[in-house]
């Protein structure tokens, strides 16, 4: 009894120590797979990306919500057109494509002996099918999954290697939107084994701990030099320790603390996130209806503040819903619309009818450091002003349920990212019809000017309605924009070629060994 | 006078010098805990700040201690919970026996045969996550183990012959269980109280470290070593603050309760 205690005595000190010494070797345990991976293709370039965030439960590319499985399968899908790093679209599956004069219609060459990854050729039936699916105009899909391709009016072959689609008006942004994966016509298994035409190809996955892609050798383009990815999803919190370790070979959106400690032994590539970040309200409850509250917290909040603490003072502040890879539509004249100005926002709270301020809870997503530690100092900060801010950290797939999905929550700390290069993809989630609109935003004049934009028959006139909704969600407050995040990668330092893309994806395919 | 065992000294003197800490921080803080500088981000130990400050630029000192406090709250509340239902279930099951002996430990039985971390991981997914929901789940899950040893205590009990006399005395059944025998079986009691605190500081340093513990930006020992790994070679402190501060904890009545035990054998 006696002997069996101090066993138990030392056990304790012993796991206590362990807490310590092991907390940096979590994460790691798909190491042994990788190995073998390496020694089957001793030719091939075999790399383990770290994945910072969790994939959605489908792998079904027109469905698609998170960021992370964005950034992976923009390796295995591809559109008839795709973008490239400069945000300008480029053919993909159509090798080309005429609009008419009218411009509502769109004409598609289909390139020729293009394949898919289980080796059918593309026809013009799964081109016909993959945009009805996205349209909502199939029976087993009633619901548009991409809202622009509602305006579809009728999609047919022409011939065997040609595509028309018809809108009901001329839309300036819609080409844009034909990124939309193309997949093969009556293949039932895209949420747990894509198939697609991009240049990797779907091998295996494993919920919560990784995905296995390989090069696709019969890709119509240039055959990139990695031959196989894995990524593997692992913690904020153990992504220095998994870099220093070898157990993965590049991470992207690192803080700039975190790509800091690894900089000596890994190549820091430096970009913008392109995304909005910023403090999301639910502008559909007490007391944050009230505008002026919203002005008020605006100008409790300073971006610069959180900048130095968070992000040692790197990223792009931000105004309103946009970010300057926008180039165009980008306001720059909206940030710093409201100054940091603690006195002002106490006053104006206690004209609003809240001297003693108020509570407010912040539903974080917790497996994303950047939002945690944000929302600590926004916390300090509304706290100076006399709002009660409490966090509530929550896994992703509650937050997605409960934040994005559900909007049953009062304020929360996220970045927005564009699918697609259009100021729509940045605007739409604010009209007050769209599903997804998160801060309840309902402002009549900016239903009109997004009405407007979208329908526009010029450029300008386009640019003049988005930056005009813009102007709209900054005066109105609705939500408190922060800042494009800064985006740092470490890559293995024998390797190079990360690009930064417009829209939030990584580009598996242009990474290559360094020339001597 | 009674001579204490060393553990007992040793293990008394940690576990007092810790607590007092914690009473003082629980009223002062050399600096606020969320209060934050950016001009001193991951600053080294120094006299400003004694265990150096973390990536937010807060006093580490201020921080181990205030968490160490909540961690202490939530073990003491656990224990405090678990020692409570156990003893009161041990105690009728042990001394009466029959068919509600079989069936509670068999419910005791289930409970154990689960992982413990999985299910205080479903009591929380279920209640959300926090401070009270962590006691809530941890004090549920240390109620068999209590239940279990105290019965196995009253269960001896009862044959023994001054249950006996008391019973022909005519006392009362509530009298003779918790006036004439809990007495009688303090020392593996303290002893099991002792071991369920240390695992109770760990199940919560470990629940926060995994994020569904104490939120932020209430400090909490297992959060801030999640937080310090990151920098585990640049700012080592941080760590090291953290995990030291659970070491301490744990050692203190660790070597509390095995000096007890052994002045229990040694009195016996």
């Amino acid at each position: 009894m006696k002997k069996g205690r101090r066993f138990t005595a030392l056990l304790m000190l012993i796991s206590a120590v362990l807490t310590v010494a092991l907390s940096g070797c979590s994460g790691d345990r798909a190491g042994t797979a990788s190995e073998d991976d390496i020694s089957d293709t001793p030719a091939g370039l075999a790399i383990n990306v770290g994945l910072a965030k969790d994939l959605d439960d489908s792998l079904d590319p027109h469905k698609m919500v998170s960021a992370g499985t964005k950034e992976v399968l923009f390796n295995v899908f591809e559109g008839l057109v795709k973008p490239d790093s400069d945000g300008n679209l480029i053919p993909a599956v159509a090798e080309s494509y005429k609009v008419s004069d009218d411009r509502m219609s769109y004409t598609f060459t289909i390139r020729e002996g293009i394949k898919f990854h289980n080796g059918d050729e593309v026809t013009a039936d799964d081109v016909i099918y993959s945009i009805k699916r996205c349209a909502g105009m199939l029976e087993e899909e009633p619901e548009a999954l991409v809202t622009a391709f509602s305006a579809i009016t009728d999609v047919y072959a022409e011939d065997e290697r040609t595509v028309v689609i018809s809108i009901e008006s001329p839309d300036l942004e819609f080409i844009s939107y034909l990124t939309a994966a193309i997949i093969p016509e009556g293949y039932t298994n895209q949420t747990t084994s894509p198939i697609g035409t991009g240049p990797y190809q779907f091998v295996s996955r494993s919920a919560q701990e990784n995905i296995v892609l390989k090069r696709f050798d019969e890709y119509w383009g240039e055959l990139p030099e990695l031959t196989d990815v894995t990524f593997k999803i692992i913690t904020q919190d153990t992504i220095v320790t998994s870099l220093r370790s070898g157990a993965i070979d590049m991470c992207g959106h690192l803080t700039p603390a975190q790509a800091a400690e690894v900089s000596g032994q890994y190549d820091i590539v430096k970009g913008g996130m392109n995304s909005v970040y910023g403090v999301y309200l639910n502008n559909s409850i007490e007391p944050l209806n009230n505008v002026e509250v919203r002005r008020a917290l605006c100008h409790a909040i300073s971006v610069e503040g959180i900048m130095d603490l968070v992000f040692d003072g790197e990223g792009t502040p931000l105004g309103s819903s946009m970010y300057p890879a926008f180039g165009k539509y980008f306001c720059e004249e909206l940030t710093g619309y409201y100054a940091y100005d603690p006195d002002k926002a106490i006053q104006m709270l206690a004209e609003a009818g809240y001297p003693d301020g108020f509570d407010l809870e912040l539903t974080i997503a917790s497996n994303i450091t950047q939002y945690v530690e944000t929302s600590q100092v926004v916390a300090e900060q509304l706290k100076a002003v006399g709002v009660n801010a409490t966090i509530t950290l929550v896994d992703w797939e509650t937050w997605l349920s409960q934040v994005y999905i559900g909007r049953d929550y009062e304020a929360t700390i996220v970045d927005f990212d564009a699918s697609t290069m259009t100021a729509r993809a940045l605007l739409e989630r604010f009209t007050s019809g769209y599903p997804k609109n998160i801060s309840y935003f309902a402002d009549e004049e900016y239903d009109e000017s997004y009405a407007a934009a979208i329908s526009a028959a010029t450029d300008e006139e386009q640019i003049a309605a988005y930056k005009r909704c813009q102007e709209i969600l900054t005066e109105q407050a609705a939500n408190i924009y922060l800042m494009d995040m800064a985006d740092m990668v470490a890559i293995r330092s024998d390797l190079e070629g990360y690009e930064f893309y417009p829209i939030f994806v990584v580009d598996l395919s242009k990474i290559h060994v360094k020339a001597e | 006078m009674k001579r204490y065992h060393a553990y007992t000294k040793i293990g008394g003197i940690i576990s007092a010098v810790m607590i007092l800490l914690i009473l003082i921080a629980a009223f002062w803080t050399p600096y606020d805990t969320a209060a934050m500088d950016s001009s001193a981000k991951l600053a080294p130990p120094s006299f400003a700040h004694l265990l150096g400050t973390d990536n937010l630029g807060r006093d580490i000192l201020s921080r181990v201690l205030d968490g160490a406090g909540t961690t202490l709250t939530i073990a003491v509340l656990t224990v405090a919970a678990g020692a409570f239902f156990g003893i009161l279930i041990g105690a009728f099951t042990g001394y009466y026996g029959g068919p509600l002996d079989n069936i509670l430990m068999r419910i005791c039985d289930m409970i154990t045969a689960f992982p413990s971390f999985l299910l205080a991981l479903v009591i929380v997914s279920l209640l959300g996550s926090g401070k009270y929901h962590v006691v809530l789940a941890l004090g549920l899950l240390f109620i068999p183990s209590f239940a279990r040893i105290v019965r196995g205590e009253y269960a001896r009990a009862a044959t023994q012959a001054y249950v006996d006399n008391a019973r022909l005395m005519g006392a009362d059944p509530i009298r003779i269980l918790f006036v004439h025998i809990l007495p009688n079986i303090r020392s593996v009691l303290l002893s099991s109280i002792a071991i369920g605190f240390n695992n109770a500081v760990l199940a919560e340093a470990s629940m926060s470290y995994l994020g569904i513990g104490v939120q932020p930006p209430d400090p909490s020992l297992g959060r801030m070593l999640a937080e310090a790994q990151t920098y585990l070679l640049s700012a080592p402190w941080f760590a090291i603050s953290a995990g030291s501060v659970i070491i301490l904890l744990i050692l203190g009545f660790t070597l509390l309760g095995e000096g007890l035990s052994k002045e229990a054998g040694r009195n016996a």
